[in-house]
């Protein structure tokens, strides 16, 4: 998640945060590759369940961001 | 199938500097093989990856129109370590172009129809590509009425300084060139885009506005235009981001789902209101 990714020449960076960056990631994997291609983009490795420090569902939580 | 990463492998053929401050130059290139050259078909407003081996590759707009065959145009400033290496190429280097890509301006949509052209500073090539489409001899019969405005910082900043004077001299185009602050020799008009907008007021019935240039003259210049009774899917303009695949895979210029350089970089004000506010 490094700021160097779309960090224009002029400086200007659309995505200037790990606040924005997150965000990217996240809504690229599940709606925009959704609206794309009409897929999520997640293989189903659970490690996201498996790694949660406080038992997040996270499988629930990227359902109801397909839904945004 | 053709791998996309591939640049075509051209010559610099010709180099022009536009500008006093010599930060901006036009180079024009040849493909090294025929058949290169039939397969590239372009319209205005689309865009290349110029690719400078050893060095990376930089999305730039093409700035010659397809009714000039045998070459490709494009304007460059100085800016980072593509265009500054780029910038110290002589005649008879050889390098790539990766491209076309993007979509275009939306030839079929301004056909029919009176044409504003805004341009402001040095984003007026891909609209230097659509005039000099449009007013091509094939062309010029499937467009109305054509007022160009086209403004710059100063006098030395204008960019196509001859063809704003054959531009100029044609009955069938409305040419308006502005500056914010003239100098001793300039006999123009001066005053900045949005205001030389005003002035102009071209009329809104079944016309098209393309409006390219810095986002504080956008910014200024949308207002008068809703004015004059623009509606916003008639208001097109081009984005600008870091494009570095091109085709729509790296995940930088996206704005939502949709990717500036698959889906763009031409898209109405009416498309840039559906897109997502944050990216």
């Amino acid at each position: 998640m490094f700021p160097m990714f779309t960090k224009e020449t002029s400086g200007h960076n659309p995505r200037p945060s790990q606040k924005e960056r997150w965000r990217q990631r996240v809504m690229h994997k599940f709606r925009y590759y959704v609206d794309n291609f009409n897929a999520i983009a997640c293989v189903g490795c659970g490690r996201c369940v498996m790694a949660c420090p406080v038992n997040l569902d996270i499988r629930k939580v990227v359902a109801d961001i397909a839904k945004l | 199938m053709q791998n996309p990463y591939i640049p075509i492998p051209v010559e610099v053929i010709k180099i022009v500097t536009e500008v006093d401050t010599k930060d901006i130059k036009t180079f024009r290139f040849a493909f090294l093989k025929k058949e290169d050259e039939e397969a590239f078909r372009y319209l205005p407003g689309q865009f290349a990856e110029l690719s400078i081996f050893g060095r990376g590759e930089s999305p730039i707009g093409i700035a010659s129109s397809p009714t000039q065959p045998g070459y490709l145009e494009f304007t460059v400033q100085k800016a980072g370590v593509v265009t500054s290496t780029l910038h110290e190429m002589e005649v008879g280097a050889v390098m790539g172009v990766r491209g076309p890509l993007g979509n275009s301006w939306p030839i079929d949509f301004l056909a029919g129809k009176n044409i504003v052209i805004v341009g402001g500073g040095f984003a007026f090539t891909t609209l230097r590509s659509l005039l000099n489409y449009m007013i091509d001899e094939k062309n010029r019969s499937r467009f109305g009425k054509i007022t160009v405005i086209y403004g710059a910082r100063n006098p030395g900043l204008l960019i196509y300084k001859d063809e704003l004077d054959a531009w100029a001299k044609r009955d069938d185009l409305s040419l308006n060139v502005t500056v914010d602050k003239g100098d001793a020799d300039w006999k123009g008009r001066e005053g900045f885009v949005p205001t030389v907008c005003r002035e102009v007021a071209p009329s809104s019935g079944n016309a098209v506005t393309v409006i390219c240039g810095p986002p504080i003259m956008i910014r200024f210049t949308l207002p008068v235009f809703f004015e004059l009774g623009f509606s916003k899917e008639n208001i097109i303009t081009s984005l600008e981001m870091r494009m570095k695949c091109g085709i729509g895979k790296c995940g930088r210029c996206n704005v939502g789902e949709k990717y500036v350089c698959k889906d763009g970089p031409v898209f109405s004000l009416a498309e840039l209101d559906k897109l997502t506010k944050e990216y």
